[in-house]
């Protein structure tokens, strides 16, 4: 769908794949030592809207919807 | 009107300009999907609000394995990103990456699937006894309605991995035409997306019902 990029470019985009993978793990983590502390509800809400937030954008491509650029 | 007027030819495959219009419509209709999707998982979840109150209306939660938890969701998590690789891969006509993303994402699928069937639900009590049953009052109705609905949809990505594999081995996706890979791989980034909210609203939010 869209123009050959170079390696380079490819390399980038594994490494915001490892990089988000990566948060998401850690923010998983972390929800869980919060649950097995203090159980705050509102905090919990929060670290799920973040890890959605980087799944929906950088694994689900939102963007691409409205966006003239391909996903990759 | 002539098929040339309508800007097609007899046995042509369409241009890459129609093929971009067509994905983004393919795109903006599974986006309309996911939607329809959320409410179904929506009410599921103000189901478990809605019902697991204690006595002093504070929320609780059944006393799960809170390891088994865990381990199924970096499991999920992780097979998001190697369908994430697996995409890249064929975007960029690197067929060797794509497949072996696509074979780590279906095994780690069938890892959490097994996670929670086998460890969860208990199905097979001479392996491992599980926490809870169906009849278990509200907290068994709620974990495996919800579960479940979210398992049926883990077992239905697997089998559109185990499909664009197939496809995938005998050439079909290049860097250029991979919508088949795209809506699979949203397909299984929207199952993580569901989990995300599921795993603390069942394993995490509110005190365990009966523990001390």
């Amino acid at each position: 769908m869209s123009e050959r990029k170079p390696p380079a470019a490819k390399a980038g985009i594994y490494r915001t794949g490892y990089f988000v993978a990566i948060v998401l793990a850690v923010v998983t983590v972390v929800e869980f030592y919060i649950a097995l502390t203090f159980n705050n509800f509102a905090i919990m809400i929060l670290l799920g809207l973040v890890k959605a937030y980087f799944v929906v954008n950088y694994f689900m491509h939102i963007k691409s919807l409205w966006s003239e650029e391909e996903s990759h | 009107m002539s098929a040339a007027a309508l800007g097609h030819k007899a046995g042509h495959v369409d241009s890459h300009d129609d093929y971009v219009a067509r994905t983004r419509r393919n795109r903006l209709g599974m986006w309309l999907f996911f939607a329809s999707e959320a409410f179904l998982f929506l009410g599921l979840l103000a189901s478990r609000f809605y019902l697991w109150v204690g006595e002093g209306g504070e929320m609780v939660r059944p006393d799960l394995d809170q390891i088994s938890g865990l381990v199924v969701t970096v499991v999920l998590l992780l097979s998001s990103y190697s369908m994430n690789r697996a995409e890249i891969a064929i975007a960029h006509n690197d067929r060797k990456n794509f497949l072996w993303g696509l074979v780590v994402t279906a095994i780690l699928g069938t890892a959490f699937l097994v996670g929670v069937v086998v460890w969860e639900w208990g199905m097979f009590p001479s392996i491992v006894k599980g926490h809870l049953k169906p009849t278990d009052g509200v907290f068994g109705a709620v974990v495996f309605g919800m579960t479940g609905m979210h398992a049926l949809h883990v077992l239905s990505g697997i089998v559109l991995i185990v499909n664009v594999w197939w496809l995938g081995r005998k050439g079909h996706f290049s860097g250029e035409r991979h919508w088949g890979v795209e809506a699979t791989a949203i397909y299984w980034h929207y199952v993580d997306l569901i989990w995300i909210f599921f795993y603390p609203a069942i394993y995490l939010i509110g005190h365990a019902y009966g523990a001390h």
